[in-house]
């Protein structure tokens, strides 16, 4: 069983709640792992805005994007905030 | 190895053209953003042609900077060619030099020299250089062979050879008494006692092992008394034989004449060649180790020149062989009143078989062992 999968089970989390939804993981404020990405709003060094399909991420710092991928983000570097701004 | 081929994009709404990667399941990685015009990035190579239709299709303007492939890896390796050459040829050598015995380790040996081993070893035709091929068997049994030696175990691990001792268990030596005992069938001439109390008389014969002094003190009845160490010394006459066979040839004396030669081994390869030296000569060959990484060796083979010397009368001989009998009788057993004579009997040729009668007079005396 994978750590995510053990906090959902923990937390009360569903699959579906996934599936429309987003996860990171903050790895000593050096790596940033974002799930659920839906679109790049904006993609600087001292900022990236990602979109999901329930939230704005942005997040702050000196910053190099590391991987892409369809749902997924590797941000890399010195990372300083991470907000999240609830869609309506 | 992966191929990775990494773009510089010139053009505006770069995001535009991230999120269609995204959406087309490219995977991006290493994305930098220089300004709004100028972005980097790198992609498999798999991907190459679905992005660069992608940038086609939205106008972009875009360079390779980069690739990396395995193809590539090897082209940026040919102008090292040496270096790879190099190594290439040290793993070979690494794998030819496995083949041969490194070191020899030996454990076990208290009593045994290390260099007496280590010579044994030479003898069965193992040495350090040497390849790994000869018969442990054959080994253990010439190391059974030395003294004080009761099992040996000889193992190849890696390129060591590795050769446990078991030496042979002292034997505590032997309680001395206090008799003085005969060491020879003798004919008693003296005696001598400092302590104790004298078990024969001059004349008399006796066997070897027969009590010449006694430990014991006893009064005038004949009763013992004390116990003592017995000291004294007894002679007697004692015969000796002694039988050598030898020639009436003089023999070779050396000239004073030397030549040197020295070859050259190399993982058992010879470089140089053996003089050939006419006349009588004596050879003596020295093998000194001259590589530290590799078993380089210098065999040194020394010819020193001989004459011969004339032969030699029957009588002469007789009397050679009867003085070196002597001489080796006083030597061991001391010795006055010698009388020694020698007979010759005919074996071949010129060859005899010298055989000296001795009789002297010697301290035949020695301790009981028990």
């Amino acid at each position: 069983m994978s750590f995510f999968d053990e906090v959902k089970k923990e937390v009360g989390i569903t699959d579906m709640q996934m599936l429309s939804g987003f996860s990171y993981v903050n790895f000593c404020g050096e790596t940033l792992y974002i799930e659920g990405i839906v679109r790049l709003e904006k993609i600087l060094n001292e900022c990236v805005i990602i979109r999901t399909k329930t939230a704005v991420i942005e997040v702050c710092g000196e910053l190099r994007v590391d991987d892409i991928t369809q749902r997924s983000i590797v941000i890399s570097g010195r990372i300083d905030n991470v907000s999240t701004r609830r869609l309506k | 190895m992966k191929s990775t081929v990494e773009y510089e994009v010139i053009g505006l709404n770069q995001l535009k053209l991230i999120n269609t990667f995204k959406k087309e399941g490219v995977i991006i990685k290493k994305l930098i953003r220089q300004n709004q015009k100028l972005m980097t990035f790198c992609i498999s190579g798999k991907d190459r042609a679905k992005v660069t239709a992608l940038m086609d299709s939205q106008g972009f303007s875009y360079a390779v900077v980069n690739e990396e492939s395995f193809f590539k890896s090897i082209k940026n390796v040919l102008p090292r060619l040496g270096l790879v050459a190099g190594l290439l040829v040290m793993i070979i050598l690494s794998v030819i030099a496995s083949n041969y015995l490194w070191k020899i380790e030996i454990s076990g040996n208290d009593r045994v020299d290390e260099l007496t081993i280590i010579r044994t070893l030479g003898q069965s035709g193992v040495y350090v250089g040497q390849r790994k091929s000869f018969d442990n068997k054959q080994v253990e049994e010439a190391l059974m062979a030395l003294e004080d030696i009761s099992a040996v175990s000889a193992q190849i691990v890696g390129t060591t050879l590795k050769v446990d001792i078991v030496e042979s268990a002292l034997i505590s030596p032997p309680k001395q008494t206090g008799d003085i005992i005969s060491l020879y069938d003798a004919e008693i001439t003296r005696i001598i006692v400092n302590s104790g109390s004298a078990k024969v008389k001059i004349g008399d014969r006796i066997p070897i092992g027969a009590t010449l002094i006694e430990g014991v003190e006893y009064n005038t009845e004949g009763n013992p008394i004390l116990d003592v160490l017995a000291q004294g010394s007894v002679y007697g006459k004692v015969n000796f034989t002694y039988s050598e066979t030898t020639s009436l040839c003089g023999g070779y004396i050396r000239t004073g004449n030397v030549t040197s030669n020295t070859i050259l081994k190399l993982f058992g390869l010879s470089i140089g060649k053996e003089l050939q030296v006419e006349g009588e000569y004596e050879a003596e060959k020295t093998l000194t180790r001259i590589g530290s990484f590799f078993p380089l060796y210098a065999e040194t083979t020394r010819y020193y020149e001989l004459e011969k010397l004339p032969d030699i009368t029957l009588e002469d001989l007789k009397e050679q062989v009867k003085d070196k009998a002597v001489n080796g009788l006083i030597i061991r057993a001391g010795g006055s009143a010698i009388v020694a004579t020698a007979n010759a009997t005919p074996i071949s040729g010129n060859v005899y078989r010298i055989t000296v009668h001795i009789e002297a007079e010697v301290s035949i005396g020695g301790k009981r062992i028990d």
